[in-house]
């Protein structure tokens, strides 16, 4: 009969019935995710961002320029008495214009952005030789952004507004043909779209770098099922009292070891694929609390490609470092206490690939990160979106040698006595 | 071809006339600073079931696991059917069927599954594996709980599967580390009835391990009581109860260890 697939018939029946495991490796990404992309869209969507608008000057200028708040907030030109509710960048927005006093606008914790229009704003804006001022307090709360935002597009569109009314006062004076050319001298023109190393890149390749962060989440969920399967295949066999019978058997120890391996990948591969998946809805939803409608973010066959190998490449690490400890370890819980330090080092590298680049970091520190293997993961990632899968070969190569390595020590470990003994010998 | 043949003749003769299933010379084992076992030696006869006697701590689990090919000796040699332990431990594996002392069972998977993965790392095509399945059935006694998750199980209902998983694949030598210890008296028996058949039924051997004096007297044709890595005595049991001049085992396993216990 055949060892090899009965070995893993008897794993995968195994962890069919261990509805935890499959559970919190599967299903839970594949619910969790979205789950959390929904709550955090929904949390930035429906937070709106709260302006205290106090026109001291009450003029026809300054109403005009009131108007230019609503309208970047898509509020239509209808007066509206105390507040205004309208959404930018897909964010809901508040104006409120009822505070009489800067200080209780001030004090008011709803507030993000008070915008104070002086007394004397209706006088120097016809005054072509002085700037006009608008004030404005911001507070440090999570909204401030959008806030200050609004204040920029209102106030820029004001700006045009008047300079149109002070060119035309100053046109009569000068010969111009169209004074757009003079409210507007600088036009900006796209020329065209490129990758990091200058390669062309495709006009869906745009928003490349949020499917980047997507996989980067997703590969690195990838690292936790496979600890938790080798801990409890190996230490667990020895902690059970299955272990020795196991070995009794005809069967080669390295075929018991591989048929973990192999097991441990087929789960690795569910679960990544759940976290992918997971990871991209997740990631749609949290744009659309930020721009507004669901967004899609590039993917093809190529990107899964290279996305299968990093995560084939990765779990094999994992799985061969995770045995290296199960080997070595008293019992289950020892083992996975130890590989928390495995997972915690997964994390590093993935928030320095998450909010960094790693070919920008200096040469000691990339050198030092190249003792990890996870950075070798990201760095595939990283070179293929940059370049393409040629420059992300060292990478694979530097990965495949930390798996013989690491497999080679299990190995030798596993067919040795301190199998039964973990650290005890 | 001729030359091979030359060589290998003396060897398989060696093996068609000898009589021992086990042969233990001078073994010694060492973990770290620590000697287990200080230069044992005993045989043990085909076709009869020899029991290894010993308080906690005296060796008998190190033999065993080392005649199982699971350890290496630090010296000295063992052989099962003429098979070195360490230089041909795939061909003992072929030979042997181990139950350690506290044996576990792959809870989540039904009893039938756990012997049929058993058997499948054993047998060589679909009738084998159906007979080793068949025989394992009949020897583990569940009935129809056979199809329930191990992890349903009494105590003595994994034992007996245990036992079966081990004996289901008629091993020319079973190794069986104190195969009743911990289950109550109707469980023990059952359990000794069964290994009783199974060598009226195969004629192998079966090396074992055990506490119980009664159980040892019952089932043994011959014993070696360890003590401290060393075999204090050796023969049937009646030969050891006239050595020790008592009238039972257990005392004379006492006076063998050495013990004064006080009534």
């Amino acid at each position: 009969m055949n060892t090899l697939r009965t070995l893993i018939w008897k794993e995968l029946l195994d962890l069919s019935r261990d509805r935890g495991t499959l559970f919190s490796t599967i299903l839970l990404p594949l619910i969790a995710l979205p789950i959390i992309g929904i709550v955090v869209g929904y949390v930035f969507q429906v937070q709106p961002t709260i302006i205290a608008i106090i026109d001291q000057d009450n003029s026809e200028w300054s109403r005009w320029l009131i108007e230019y708040f609503k309208a970047v907030i898509g509020v239509d030109s209808v007066p509206v008495k105390d507040v205004c509710v309208g959404v930018f960048l897909g964010r809901p927005v508040i104006l409120y214009f009822n505070y009489t006093s800067v200080r209780s606008a001030e004090l008011d914790p709803k507030i993000d952005l008070i915008v104070i229009i002086p007394g004397n704003f209706s006088k120097l804006v016809p005054n072509i030789n002085v700037k006009v001022p608008v004030y404005y307090t911001v507070k440090t709360t999570s909204r401030a952004d959008i806030a200050i935002n609004v204040l920029w597009s209102a106030v820029s569109n004001f700006e045009r507004h008047v300079a149109e009314a002070r060119l035309k006062v100053l046109a009569p004076t000068v010969r111009i043909n169209d004074i757009e050319y003079l409210r507007n001298p600088v036009e900006i023109k796209f020329y065209k779209l490129l990758k990091p190393s200058g390669v062309v890149a495709k006009p869906e390749e745009r928003n490349i770098y949020l499917t980047m962060m997507v996989l980067i989440i997703a590969l690195f969920m990838t690292i936790s099922p496979p600890i938790a399967f080798i801990s409890d295949s190996i230490a667990g066999e020895r902690e059970r009292k299955t272990l020795e019978c196991l070995l009794v058997t005809p069967t080669s120890r390295n075929q018991i070891l591989l048929s973990k391996l192999l097991s441990s990948i087929i789960l690795s591969f569910l679960s990544s694929g759940a976290s992918t998946i997971g990871a991209y809805i997740m990631y749609m939803f949290v744009l659309s609390g930020f721009g507004g409608g669901l967004v899609t973010l590039p993917i093809n066959l190529e990107i899964i490609g290279v996305f299968s190998l990093t995560v084939f490449l990765t779990v094999f690490v994992t799985v061969s470092m995770a045995l290296l400890i199960s080997c070595l370890s008293d019992s289950v819980r020892s083992a996975q206490s130890k590989s928390i330090a495995i997972s915690m080092v997964g994390s590093l590298v993935m928030f320095i690939g998450l909010y960094g680049d790693i070919d920008r970091l200096p040469s000691t520190v990339r050198t030092l990160l190249y003792f990890i293997p996870y950075t070798h993961s990201l760095q595939i990632l990283n070179q293929y979106m940059k370049y393409n899968i040629y420059h992300a070969i060292p990478h694979i190569l530097y990965l495949i040698l930390f798996i013989v390595v690491f497999l080679v020590i299990s190995i030798k470990i596993f067919n040795s006595e301190r199998i039964f003994f973990g650290s005890k010998v | 071809m001729v030359r091979i043949l030359w060589w290998r003749i003396p060897n398989y003769l060696g093996r068609m006339v000898m009589a021992y299933a086990v042969i233990v010379e001078n073994l010694v084992k060492c973990y770290g600073r620590f000697t287990a076992l200080k230069g044992i030696s005993f045989s043990v006869n085909e076709g009869e079931v020899f029991g290894l006697i010993g308080p906690n701590g005296a060796g008998k689990t190190t033999t065993l696991r080392i005649i199982a090919t699971l350890l290496k000796p630090t010296s000295g040699t063992v052989k099962v059917y003429g098979f070195d332990v360490v230089k041909d431990a795939n061909k003992v594996k072929s030979l042997i069927g181990y139950l350690p002392e506290e044996a576990g069972l792959y809870e989540r998977l039904t009893g039938y599954e756990n012997l049929l993965f058993f058997a499948k790392l054993y047998a060589r095509d679909k009738r084998e594996l159906d007979e080793i399945v068949e025989y394992g059935i009949k020897i583990a006694n569940l009935g129809d709980r056979i199809h329930d998750k191990v992890k349903s199980y009494s105590k003595g209902m994994k034992r007996r599967l245990t036992l079966a998983r081990t004996l289901m694949v008629k091993p020319k030598l079973a190794i069986l580390d104190e195969p009743t210890v911990g289950l109550d008296v109707y469980a023990a028996v059952n359990l000794r009835n069964t290994i009783k058949r199974y060598v009226r039924e195969t004629g192998n051997t079966v090396l074992f391990s055990s506490h119980n004096m009664l159980e040892v007297e019952y089932l043994c044709d011959r014993v070696a009581l360890i003590n401290n890595g060393v075999i204090v005595a050796k023969g049937t049991p009646k030969e050891i109860k006239e050595r020790f001049n008592t009238s039972n085992l257990e005392e004379a396993f006492i006076k063998a260890m050495g013990v004064n216990i006080q009534y």
